[in-house]
């Protein structure tokens, strides 16, 4: 299949547009910003054309027509607005509103709720709705992530599509005729599959919502970050939400890359946005004074640090930093006067392993960047020095110094203390990372470093794509890059 | 003595039977288009004679099988018997009584389209159809009529029975083919169009019982002696069913182009002792009303129909006499549409429900004034190609008409409180 799709022309409210041959109509006019309002539409999954919202004229038509179901032709002159396409989006509106629940100040889909959206612009405002409306179920549990209110939902189907067309799992369906149509899963089961949240971000209403994220924030204190998710290998491309003023990393959503995730992401990896607030932080460094940590102040800690490298040094590095932070660690060390013992814990099999764990994306390694770490280590022809040479390295010389640039996700890297315990007797044992964990009576100094949500970088994914990271806010005040601990 | 097409042998003793079918030339016109004629020849004979569909909307039967595009290695023929339509039992009649009039259209239709495999849809609570249909297709299989290289030629067809579960919905084409597939009876976006891509993705034509068993009479006698009945854009016969309180209701064959009056006041034998014409409502529930005077003055064929403002639909003629009151008959026909609206798009699912709300307030005198003018809002709203398929317009026709026909009722219910009819 040749890259190049024929391009034709066609014209939407008086403006040409350039398309490629068989695109869908909607999908081009959201594209290119044409005001038309959508409810059931999704760019990743197939048409329904439940909804009835994106009418538009299409010369030579006698009705408008859905524009979702629509493929563009050469020549088309499309129109996306006229009084009579207000008309037919005011009264569908209305019809999706009439036994929806006037409750938008407890919903919690506020604020990012396709119903608000479009009544701003299309709402009929005096209510003609006199009837008692059609009560559904309320707070449905289905699952570990997810939570159903029906009266909420507008049955556009995606969450049905999502999991027919996308995981192919297939739990969900619409159940009973007309309006006491509902959404639901089979016989109640719990959704289980890795992906039940992307049915949440999908909801263009409050009818799906995260048992993680309701009733925790209101949408618009979030600003927005691109980055990447941490969890795997994949290097899926998400959006970190997080409140700066509380200094609170809220959510991860996927956000659309073609070549690697889609418009999806896991529920393992929407979970991992949790590992950055303070709670799970090591919040300042510690020291290890008379068996007891004491926080201590960053003058001191730096100092400590540039007495120990003088020494005979041994380095772990874990694949969890970016590329510019383990290439500043490999750069560093190769300058000081002694030799270094730098190694890194990738296992170059795990690596390369693109196979599938779950049913869409997951990867076995649960690191974002170890194709980051084999090809900084590389570069200083230090790639063969992995974890089994360290540890039998630790066990065999007596050596003053350890430095473990350790994980801050420990999903990936349970047993991580494990492979420390081998070691003789160490003088000085330097951690650095961002977890709280880290205060372990193993090492004697602790120093807090940024988390991914904080830093700008390079993760490099499994399929060998580099992918940069967003800084966002500092949620801990008291961390430092590693550019700053070693220099 | 009107023309009997569809009813020729209607009154047969064992016309069930093949036997007897067989005797009174019954499957001469599946063998001879078969065995003689091309597929081409057999689609123009139906093209010529004008035969269109007796669904409920008309559309020219030949010219639907000239949809399937050509050398299409696989198609399909279904048998839509899924007479669900209030006031409709046409199909059921031609089931039960000449299972093998519709078996023998199945079997050319099949042929003119190039369809090796034939599926009738009968809804669940047709019982006696479905076991009238089994058992002539087993005699035909018997006979070697259907299988293998039927009557000798190269040529073979399977047929099956497919039982529904009794919904309005599954009788809309793609609705069919849903729930065929093994789906909830969900209609189908189009585009594709079921002659495109239909039952499980391939070029497929429904057509409705009747519409098929009028086929073999076409091809025995020529579209010509088809076209000497009815009307110019309305040939051939059709079946009407009378009810309501006239003296002799029931199924009947007539030419299209049938006065109305003359049906009910004729065939019919006019209404019952005391009681006055005040309306009727020609094509089945979902056709616009008309009042007595429109009706008087209206033929049964597609286009007098479509002039006076409402289709011939299904043909389900159902005559309303004076003492019935419109917002009680609306309420019936609204909890109809709202109890069999698939609820799949928007302005059907909830547009049908509020409705009939709003006429169920209006009858038990809890109308405001303003409802009147909702109700023609929201009926308007629904219809025109607004929804998937024709339900929401069927739901907002009657709504509607009855409304803007009998206004006087609705005021009368909302500003009293009660019921105009019962006054005395």
């Amino acid at each position: 299949m040749s890259n190049e799709k024929e391009m034709i022309s066609l014209h939407v409210d008086g403006k040409e547009i350039q398309a490629p041959k068989g695109e869908n109509l909607l999908k081009l006019l959201i594209q290119h910003q044409f005001k038309v309002p959508y409810y059931c539409y999704h760019p990743g999954l197939s048409v329904a054309g439940a909804c009835r919202m994106c009418f538009v004229e299409i010369e030579g038509q006698p009705k408008p027509v859905i524009s979702c179901n629509t493929t563009i032709a050469p020549g088309m002159k499309v129109n996306t607005q006229s009084t009579g396409l207000t008309q037919i989006r005011k009264w569908n509106l209305a019809f999706h509103l009439i036994n929806h629940p006037l409750d938008c100040p407890i919903c919690d889909q506020s604020g990012e709720c396709g119903l608000q959206e479009y009544y701003m612009k299309y709402g009929r405002y005096e209510s003609d709705m006199h009837e008692p409306k059609v009560n559904k179920r309320k707070v449905v549990d289905l699952g570990k992530h997810v939570v159903l209110d029906s009266e909420r939902c507008i049955l556009c189907s995606r969450c049905v599509r999502f999991f027919d067309e996308v995981t192919k799992t297939s739990e969900m369906a619409i159940f009973n005729r007309g309006d006491r149509s509902e959404i639901g899963t089979y016989a109640d089961r719990p959704l289980t599959n890795n992906y039940s949240l992307c049915s949440v971000n999908i909801c263009p209403v409050g009818a799906l919502t995260s048992k993680d994220f309701r009733f925790k924030k209101r949408v618009w204190f979030l600003k927005e970050f691109k980055s990447i998710c941490p969890g795997c290998s994949t290097g899926c491309n998400i959006t970190m939400e997080a409140d700066i003023r509380e200094k609170r990393a809220y959510r991860m959503l996927p956000r659309y890359n073609p070549d690697i995730n889609g418009y999806w992401m896991c529920d393992y990896g929407a979970m991992r946005y949790k590992q950055v607030n303070a709670e799970h932080r090591l919040l300042t460094p510690q020291m290890k004074q008379e068996g007891k940590w004491t926080p201590i102040e960053w003058e001191d800690a730096l100092a400590f640090v540039r007495k120990c490298v003088a020494s005979q040094t041994v380095i772990l590095i874990t694949p969890q930093f970016t590329v510019e932070e383990i290439d500043h660690i490999y750069a560093f060390f190769m300058k000081q006067p002694t030799t270094p013992r730098i190694f890194h814990c990738v296992d170059p099999q795990s690596a390369f392993d693109t196979t599938i764990t779950d049913e869409l994306l997951m990867r076995k390694d649960l690191n974002p960047n170890s194709q980051g770490i084999l090809q900084v280590s590389k570069k200083h022809k230090l790639d063969h020095q992995t974890l089994e040479p360290f540890q039998k390295y630790i066990a065999q010389n007596k050596i003053e110094t350890l430095l473990v640039f350790a994980p801050s996700d420990l999903q990936a890297y349970p047993h991580f203390m494990d492979w420390l315990l081998p070691a003789q007797p160490i003088p000085n044992k330097i951690v650095i990372g961002t977890r709280i964990e880290l205060i372990h009576s193993f090492f004697n100094l602790a120093l807090p470093t940024l988390s991914f949500a904080e830093k700008s970088g390079t993760f490099i994914n499994v399929q060998g794509i580099s992918q940069n990271i967003e800084a966002g806010p500092k949620l801990v005040d008291n961390a430092k890059p590693i550019s700053e601990i070693l220099c | 003595m009107t023309p009997r097409i569809l009813f020729e042998h209607l009154n047969e003793k064992n016309i069930q039977k093949l036997d007897t079918y067989r005797e009174k030339g019954g499957y001469t016109a599946a063998q001879r288009a078969i065995g003689k004629m091309t597929p081409q020849q057999v689609t123009q004979t139906v093209i010529d004679s004008g035969l269109r569909g007796r669904g409920g909307a008309g559309f020219p039967t030949g010219k639907k099988w000239s949809f399937i595009p050509k050398n299409e290695p696989m198609t399909y023929l279904l048998c839509n018997g899924d007479e669900s339509e209030p006031g409709t039992f046409k199909d059921r009649v031609l089931m039960e009584q000449l299972p093998h009039s519709v078996l023998e259209g199945i079997m050319i239709g099949s042929y003119a389209i190039g369809c090796h495999r034939a599926y009738i849809y009968i809804r669940g609570e047709f019982t006696d159809s479905i076991a009238s249909l089994e058992e002539a297709l087993q005699e035909c299989y018997e006979a070697k009529f259907l299988g293998k290289n039927i009557f000798g030629t190269s040529y073979s067809l399977d047929i099956s029975v497919f039982k529904g579960a009794g919904a309005y919905i599954c009788g809309e084409e793609t609705g069919l083919i849903s729930s065929l597939e093994g789906f909830k009876g969900w209609p189908k976006i189009k585009p594709p169009f079921p002659a495109i891509a239909g039952f499980n993705r391939k070029p497929t034509i429904i057509n409705n019982v009747e519409t098929l068993a009028a086929v073999p009479w076409i091809l025995n006698h020529g579209a010509e002696a088809y076209r000497k009945m009815g009307t110019e854009q309305s040939p051939g016969t059709k079946l009407f069913c009378l009810s309501g309180p006239v003296k002799n209701p029931g199924t009947y064959e007539l030419p299209l182009g049938f006065p109305l009056k003359d049906l009910i006041f004729e065939v019919g034998g006019g209404l019952l002792e005391g009681l006055k014409l005040k309306a009727v409502i020609p094509g089945g529930a979902s056709a616009k009303i008309l009042t007595a005077e429109e009706a008087l003055e209206t033929n049964l064929s597609y286009e007098d129909c479509q002039k006076k403002g409402t289709m011939l639909g299904s043909g389900g003629v159902m005559v309303i006499p004076h003492t019935q009151c419109m917002v009680d008959l609306l309420g019936v026909v609204t909890y109809f549409f709202k109890d069999e609206s698939c609820g799949q798009c928007t302005p059907c699912r909830e547009g049908t429900g509020w409705m009939e709300k709003i006429v169920q307030s209006i009858l038990h005198n809890r109308g405001r004034p303003q409802d009147i003018a909702l109700l023609l809002g929201i009926s308007q709203n629904m219809q025109g190609g607004r929804t998937i398929c024709a339900l929401a317009d069927a739901a907002a026709w009657p709504v509607e008409s009855y409304v803007q026909k009998f206004k006087n009722e609705f005021e009368y219910h909302i500003n009293h409180r009660r019921c105009n009819l019962h006054v005395q």
